[in-house]
């Protein structure tokens, strides 16, 4: 079983990723379990020491996410009497935004929720998504609640300011997103840039703010292509598009800073110049120890992502590191330049077969994916090593930040891989 | 503006609207109609035909990227923009839902009803779930009309209508008015009428059963073209002219509606007198029952914790050979999906046990899309389950979520199909309909009693010196290395584990579990109660009344009993001899230190005689037990009833205060912990200690070394301001 998150978990990420935004599921308990979990984690916002216990309605132990909790008795007669109970009491925890989404089933049961949050007097703070992409995409879903949600707030067009700019396709879902959108934010103050909204980790005042950037930056098109086309289309906010994908590893992190650069007309200079630091330390690193490890050129590797995230770091690793990729699956979507570029770079190699090849079949060393599958692979022997790059986990705790972009991003994948390789079992 | 038409299927709605819509495109303004019913014949008197592609039928087959409005909107009678909804195959999947896709879909395609001057809604008028709704939401509908005749069936739908309307309207005007479609009954206008007067609708038009709609329906063609001169023409243009005056908001011309409540309907409008005569048929007709086991929240109608469908793909897929496949959307088979198999990589990484690779491999999806909740998923089903049987499964349990227990699908039908199909199979549906059925507990009996049905009564006739255990706790990961203790134990008394129903069960041993002379439930607990009688129905064996047992006393108690019913009395003497020796030596070690401290424990409702025998033997003083609420349980019992103070339900506002006047010197719990207030120390009681004389020797260990910690951990004061 390959358990590619869907679109309803990235439409409840895109909601509870907004610092000050709530989401509620109109659905079974069952149904938010495990997001609610997933985004108490992730992002932290509650008083963890003040647990709820199973009880408390609508909560139901977890502090975020709460439900209707519909029954059987719900999808024959509507879940009116719990909307009505559920809104006012959300109301009063604070936030600024709420999102009530329907769960599945409940997106069969045709409940009006407008009428609901009319009734509530919460038209002004609440807004309903009815269905939610189920089946579709992770990718899909945050992209199309997010531009729901820009629309809903009517943002106001703000004049342009230069050297503004917004951060688009960042999600709770991805792997370290707190510490990639400060890599990325840092980046952008090296080259003089400030980062008005980059969604994930921004409050509601802070995205209705986002009309007055002057460009937006798509980090990862597969989360944010739509988003950044509206942007473009109702405010005249130009998107800046990298050709060599998201800033994973030095050359992409390179190519994406003088993409930047070119669009804004800014010095790229700094923020390059950091880089190169980066790179040197790098390279004192690898130098040193690479009598030991020199045995990672020629370890091979495979990835299921998003093609933002593969061209990068299929490039990088194999014009790095001499890594050689032997599987390549690509999720739906994303720019078809950069899905060329992939073709073309893996042409060069003479593996385009490589392209979409089971990683069981190919049996790689190092395995880069999304989710618990890559885990499973490591478990039956199929890859040597897993690295996740999303945040599905239960078991893994972070204390120190990390990032997956960017200057340090490229460092932590090198101390990840050496360790890895350093550790295992790669000499026999 | 945009105008609903409602009425009862048959009843007329559809020539009337197509008409309407000629009459005003007639007067020169620009309308577009919209069929909203699955049978999608509301446009053909406009067309002249039947329209070429439904809505629906479009989104089935067209790539969301490749839709464009002009495909799904045709030019009829005058110009008329016509559209249908249609719906899925009769008796499959949620034509409401497609109803709500549709104007999702025309909103994206960017269809603005602003560029017609009316928009007219013709919708199938039996108001039976949301999706038929749709239109009449403030923000499609401005007004409402509704089509009756004078029978019974059809001022019913026509007060449900109004009901409908009811609900989704704040004392605004919203219905027209009613149009009297005549079907030639006796007293049918004094009837529909007096309906009129006591909903507070006028009858906008009184429509004469006429040989002329009949010929017009015939020919395809409305009647203003067929007979224009007609008197029903006429009828009809005078209808429209009555709509064109309509404005949103039209105080004059639009009303509230007062639905009629049942009595008032068949009294008022039906002139029928209630009896009051009737009767029950009495207890009689229950003599039968095949109610299944029902779960502590399913039976108490209280909020359902966890969902069906995730606990029946559990218990499935602990049976290895066979595959488990979820009718389901990729949200629900991702959330179970991922909980099985990180539960499996965390038994293999805590136990050091290999893992378990069937049991993610042995998982299949259907992965149900939009499509499938309009249209059904039986194709997807029919399309997974061969997926797996080309995998070489021959056993398949099919676990539906409550995608495919709304639209219908015949999840029994596929698999007998598949079945004819696939001879050697054995494909059994596991129908909980996702949390319809109940919640995870309920789904887990329900997986029971579908498996134990495959067991083979023929397969039962030798007994062994054997035992089967029964309900382990699945979700925790040293469980595997516990019961390697209790293996230890039997094999002690020559005994052997023949089977584990259901965990890391073989296919081939379901009917095989039934060679066990006796059945050890693992636990003490409701669940273990419901599924009891569908396993002793199944095996006809005896089971053992203790759970498996933990600590030196529960030991001792289920060594005795387990020894009897094999005959090794003797055995069991000298095992508990030679465990006292060591436990005791153990329990010296600690009992210093905890003889004389106070505790007090708060638990949801489930078996802690294993803690209150440690405290015993340490030398402990027990202040209370307090029995918060489980989902999951209703019953406790203890063997301590007689001498320890049992609060029942207790909860965490009460443990605060008792923590406060009692100063227990250390307190255990069960979800949920201490809160920031209650200064004590404390511990929580693990999920699964282990078993044995010795399980909760560790533990004990642990809880003499937090007696002697600081109240709180440091980390705790730095979220002190965020309280």
């Amino acid at each position: 079983m390959i358990d590619d998150a869907d679109g309803f978990l990235g439409a409840l990420l895109a909601i509870e990723g907004i610092t000050d935004a709530r989401a509620v599921i109109n659905g079974p308990n069952g149904c938010r379990g495990y997001p609610a979990y997933l985004s108490d984690r992730l992002y932290p916002r509650e008083y963890s020491l003040s647990r709820r216990y199973f009880e408390e309605l609508f909560f139901f132990g977890q502090s975020r996410i709460p439900c209707t909790y519909l029954d059987a008795d719900d999808y024959i007669t509507g879940s009116t009497e719990k909307l009505q109970k559920i809104l006012p009491l959300i109301a009063e925890k604070g936030d600024t935004l709420i999102a009530l989404i329907n769960s599945p089933g409940a997106s069969l049961i045709g409940d009006d929720l407008n009428r609901f949050i009319r009734q509530a007097g919460m038209d002004h703070k609440c807004l309903a998504f009815e269905d939610a992409w189920y089946s579709e995409p992770v990718s899909v879903g945050n992209d199309e609640t997010v531009l729901a949600l820009l629309k809903w707030l009517r943002l106001h067009p703000l004049p342009k300011v230069k050297k503004r700019v917004n951060l688009l396709g960042l999600s709770l879902y991805q792997r370290y997103w707190e510490g990639n959108a400060e890599e990325l934010v840092h980046l952008c103050e090296l080259m003089g840039l400030h980062v008005i909204s980059r969604w994930t980790g921004s409050t509601v005042a802070e995205i209705r703010e986002s009309t007055a950037a002057s460009h937006n930056l798509v980090i990862f098109p597969e989360f944010a292509s739509k988003t950044a086309v509206w942007y473009e289309q109702k405010y005249g906010i130009p998107a800046v598009l990298s050709p060599g994908g998201a800033p994973i590893g030095f050359d992409a992190t390179e190519q994406w800073i003088q993409s930047v650069a070119t669009a804004l007309k800014v010095d790229p200079a700094p923020a390059l110049d950091h880089i190169h630091c980066q790179k040197e330390c790098a390279f004192h690193i690898i130098g040193r120890v690479s009598h030991e490890a020199s045995f990672i050129k020629g370890l091979s590797f495979g990835i299921r992502a998003p093609v933002s995230w593969a061209l990068p770091l299929v490039t990088w690793l194999y014009t790095y590191l001499n890594m050689f990729p032997v599987s390549v699956q690509l999720f739906p979507g994303g720019d078809p330049i950069q899905r060329q570029q992939l073709t073309d770079l893996l042409m060069i190699l003479q593996e385009t077969s490589i392209l979409g090849v089971d990683p069981k079949t190919v049996q790689p060393d190092f395995f880069f994916s999304e989710g618990i599958f890559g885990k499973h692979l490591l478990a039956e022997g199929t890859c040597k090593s897993y690295l996740d790059l999303s945040n599905r986990m239960y078991t893994e705790i972070d204390f120190t930040r990390k990032t997956l972009l960017g200057g340090s991003g490229a460092l932590f994948l090198l101390e990840y891989i050496f360790r890895e390789t350093y550790n295992s079992q790669y000499l026999e | 503006m945009k105008i609903a038409v409602y009425g009862k299927g048959g009843i007329g709605k559809s020539t009337i609207s197509a008409n309407l819509s000629a009459a005003i495109a007639h007067k020169g303004l620009k309308i577009l109609q919209i069929g909203c019913d699955p049978k999608h014949d509301s446009t053909r008197l406009l067309l002249g035909e039947n329209i070429p592609v439904t809505v629906l039928d479009y989104v089935k087959n067209t790539l969301p990227g490749n839709r464009r409005l002009e495909d799904i909107v045709f030019r009829g009678y005058q110009g008329i923009a016509c559209v249908e909804a249609g719906g899925p195959e009769p008796g499959v999947g949620c034509a409401g839902r497609g109803i709500i896709t549709m104007f999702e879909l025309l909103s994206e395609l960017g269809l603005d009803s602003h560029q017609f001057d009316i928009t007219l809604y013709d919708v199938l008028g039996d108001v039976v779930c949301g999706g038929f709704a749709v239109p009449v939401r403030e923000e499609y509908a401005d007004a409402v009309i509704i089509v009756t005749s004078g029978e019974y069936m059809s001022l019913y739908a026509a007060n449900n209508i109004l009901l409908g309307i009811q609900n989704f309207t704040n004392e605004k005007g919203r219905v027209a008015g009613i149009i009297f479609n005549e079907r030639g009954l006796d007293d049918e206008l004094e009837r529909v009428t007096r309906f009129a007067q006591a909903v507070s609708l006028p009858i906008l038009a009184h429509i004469p059963r006429s040989a002329r709609f009949a010929t017009a329906e015939q020919d395809g063609k409305p009647i203003l073209e067929l007979f224009p001169d007609s008197p029903e023409a006429a009828i009809i243009r005078t209808l429209a002219d009555h709509i064109i005056k309509i404005q949103p908001g039209a105080a004059s011309l639009l009303h509230i509606g007062s639905p009629l409540s049942d009595q008032d309907r068949d009294t008022l409008v039906m002139e029928r007198k209630p009896s009051g005569s009737i009767e029950s048929y009495g207890p009689s007709v229950s003599q039968t029952t095949t109610r299944s086991a029902l779960s502590p929240s399913v039976k108490n109608k209280r909020p359902l914790i966890g969902c069906a469908f995730a606990g029946a793909v559990v218990i499935a897929n602990q049976i290895s050979g066979a595959a488990t496949v979820m009718h389901a959307p990729v949200s629900c088979s991702l959330l179970i999906g991922e909980k099985i198999i990180g539960t499996g990589l965390r038994t293999s990484q805590v136990c050091k046990t290999p893992y378990q690779i069937s049991a993610s491999e042995s998982l299949f999806s259907t992965n149900l899309a939009d499509n499938e909740f309009i249209h059904g998923g039986e194709i997807r089903l029919a399309d997974t389950i061969e997926e797996a049987i080309s995998r070489g499964y021959t056993w398949i349990f099919v676990v539906t979520s409550c995608v495919p227990g709304l639209n219908g699908d015949r999840t029994r039908y596929i698999a007998g199909q598949l079945h004819k199909k696939h001879p050697g199979t054995r494909i059994i549906p596991i129908l909980v309909d996702g949390n319809i059925t109940g919640d995870f507990s309920q789904g887990m009996i329900q997986a029971y009693r579908e498996i134990l049905q495959q067991v083979v009564p023929g397969e039962l006739s030798s007994t062994e010196r054997s035992v089967t255990l029964v309900a382990e706790r699945i979700f925790a990961p040293n469980e595997e290395r516990h019961i390697k203790v209790i293996e230890k134990l039997l094999n002690q008394l020559v005994v052997t584990i023949n089977c584990r129903i259901f965990s890391q069960c073989p296919i081939t041993s379901i009917s095989q579990a039934g060679r066990s002379s006796l059945f050890l439930p693992t636990d003490s607990n409701d669940f273990t109660d419901s599924i009891r009688p569908l396993i002793e129905s199944a095996y006809h064996r005896p089971f053992l009344k203790y759970p498996l047992p933990i600590g030196r006393q529960e030991t001792e108690i289920w060594l005795q009993e387990v020894g009897s019913f094999f005959g090794r009395e003797e055995s069991v003497k000298i095992m508990i001899q030679d465990a006292r020796k060591e436990y005791e030596l153990n329990i010296s070690q600690i009992r210093d230190r905890m003889a004389g401290k106070t505790l007090l424990i708060t638990t949801q409702k489930r078996s802690i005689d294993w803690i209150l025998d440690l405290a015993m033997d340490l030398g402990m003083i027990v202040l209370k037990v307090g029995i918060l609420y489980s989902p999951f349980n209703d019953t406790f019992h203890s063997r301590y009833e007689d001498q320890i103070s049992f609060s029942h339900g207790y909860d965490v506002q009460k443990r605060s205060e008792d923590i406060r006047s009692l100063h227990p010197d250390l307190v255990l719990y069960t979800y949920p912990s201490l809160s920031s207030q209650d200064y004590a120390k404390s511990d929580l009681i693990p999920y699964s200690p282990g078993f044995g004389f010795f399980a909760g020797i560790q533990w004990a260990k642990r809880l003499s070394r937090i007696i002697r910690l600081p109240v709180t951990e440091g980390w705790k004061y730095d979220g002190m301001e965020m309280v």
